[in-house]
């Protein structure tokens, strides 16, 4: 029964609707959009959700440090996007990382703790460019604290309902979630109508 | 030791100058004060960006003639004020801010349809304008104001790191529950006294007495569980409920920029109280749900449960002592 409810709910927060859940209160300043960011936008929330698969199908030894280096790159990815004006983190491309990270997940492989840390630092950055970029310092700080937040506590939540899900319903239910972040990787970077 | 001081210097340095003033409100404000049936004295006070006033627009209803003066800095913001005048009046005529939807800031809009019946409407990069109704309906009001009620505790760091505060302080959730009752109910008094014109006092001795309530907490957070107040420990509620009085006064300040409709004070005063409490609700709920989540990914951190709290409340203590000061010399 618990599970159905957590699946219902998982489904509300994959529904298109949530693209504006960010504007629920309206505009609550940088911090808060940094914040929300990856309910809000798309291609972020499914690189998010990716390594965030990843990690739970990974020992919790190997998560530990690769969360930190997260939280670190995440920390800079906005700061890069504003030194170096990378570009955006597009649909099919993040699609296409979700495939990767998903087909790993399925697979359930036991990779190298180095690895994974290093997967991790780089989604984060993905993630941390994918932000509006602020001109004014005030807003940049509070946009860049609120984004480093949000994709700590995206990944977090994500991993931690994902790894007690797991420990009940066995393994399996991470490799469930790995083929959902796959399907939904296919759709984002080969659909007609993805944002090039 | 040293990395905890390198650590507060990192947070003070990031934080200070501007979450001094972050609490304020600062979006862009449109108020259009009734002098008679046709006429309205409107102020437009547009957020600085850059050392200019923020590109966006005050439209009024296309009945309505004005001619908007240039922009004067008052030090934080740009104000122009002038008069419309508007000879088939505000009712079903569309206010729109131009250009907002290209900004990440809000814009409250305060208007008068007769004289003294004041209507707040807030407006974002998502919804620009609005066609002003007759009469604001209850829904309207308690949507709006539990809107701007959420809003300011989000927004509102030193009320959150208060709360915080107490979540790390009380144990046992039971208590922590009482706690922030007594935090909500004394709040709710102070707010409904200080609205209502019952009870009022100035603003920078309020802000400065809330920044005071955090420091005592995080003095309470540094000492060992065991060197603790102990009336303090034994009865958190009593505490909160203090400073939930004073915290009160403070969101009162907020509501008072805000403005409450005359006719329907009373459900804007719940509404506002309603969305505040919403607020608290959702962050510490966040909180719990970080920790729940950090504690599971790194359970040895439950072995150094004490030094944490501890270096929380020291950085905690230090950003308060900073906003005791910064509010002391607005005196």
């Amino acid at each position: 029964m618990r599970l159905r409810y957590l699946a219902g709910a998982f489904a509300f927060f994959l529904q298109p609707g949530t693209a504006q859940s960010h504007e629920a209160f309206g505009d609550l300043g940088p911090f808060y959009q940094g914040l929300l960011h990856p309910l809000a936008d798309p291609a972020q929330g499914l690189v998010l959700a990716g390594i965030a698969v990843l990690l739970a199908r990974q020992p919790v030894q190997v998560v530990r440090p690769a969360f930190l280096v997260l939280l670190l790159c995440a920390c800079f990815g906005p700061l890069i996007h504003l030194a170096v004006s990378t570009p955006s983190l597009d649909s099919r491309s993040a699609g296409l990382v979700a495939v990767i990270l998903g087909g790993v997940a399925i697979f359930g492989i036991a990779l190298p703790a180095g690895l994974v840390a290093i997967m991790a630092g780089a989604i984060a950055l993905l993630a941390g460019i994918a932000g509006d970029v602020l001109t004014d310092v005030r807003s940049l700080l509070l946009s860049t604290g609120g984004t480093a937040v949000g994709i700590a506590i995206f990944v977090l939540f994500l991993w931690a309902a994902l790894d007690i899900i797991q420990s009940r319903l066995g393994r399996l239910a991470g490799a469930v979630a790995g083929s959902w972040v796959v399907a939904i990787g296919v759709m984002a970077a080969a659909l007609p109508g993805a944002p090039a | 030791m040293r990395q905890l001081v390198i650590t507060l210097i990192a947070l003070l340095g990031i934080l200070a100058p501007q979450t001094g003033v972050s609490h304020a409100l600062d979006p862009g404000y449109l108020e259009l004060v009734s002098v008679d049936e046709s006429r309205w004295r409107v102020t437009w006070r547009v957020p600085d960006v850059n050392g200019r006033p923020m590109p966006i627009e005050a439209l009024l209803p296309e009945t309505c003639t004005h001619e908007p003066p240039p922009f004067t800095f008052d030090g934080r913001a740009w104000t122009a004020r002038w008069i419309a005048v508007c000879p088939d009046g505000l009712a079903g005529g569309d206010i729109v801010i131009g250009g907002l939807e290209t900004t990440r800031t809000d814009t409250l809009v305060r208007y008068e349809l007769t004289p003294g019946k004041v209507q707040v409407e807030r407006l974002t990069a998502a919804t620009i304008g609005f066609t002003i109704p007759p009469e604001a309906g209850p829904l309207d009001i308690l949507q709006s104001y539990v809107g701007l009620g959420i809003t300011h505790i989000l927004e509102g760091i030193d009320h959150l790191i208060f709360v915080f505060a107490l979540v790390l302080l009380v144990r046992g959730r039971a208590r922590l529950l009482w706690a922030i009752t007594a935090f909500t109910v004394a709040h709710s008094i102070t707010l409904a006294a200080a609205a209502l014109g019952t009870l009022n006092l100035p603003p920078p001795p309020v802000e400065a007495v809330i920044a005071l309530s955090i420091v005592f907490l995080a003095y309470e957070l540094a000492l060992p569980p065991e060197r603790r107040d102990p009336f303090a420990e034994r009865f958190p509620w009593v505490v909160s409920f203090s400073f939930g009085l004073i915290h009160g006064l403070g969101f009162a300040g907020a509501l008072r920029e805000i403005g409450l409709p005359q006719d329907d004070i009373p459900l804007a005063l719940f509404a506002f109280n309603a969305g505040v409490e919403i607020g608290q609700i959702l962050f510490i709920a966040v909180v719990w749900a970080v920790g729940a989540a950090l504690y599971r990914l790194y359970p040895m951190l439950a072995q150094h449960g004490r030094a944490l709290t501890r270096g929380a409340g020291y950085a905690i203590g230090s950003l308060a002592a900073f906003w005791v000061i910064d509010r002391v010399l607005v005196f």
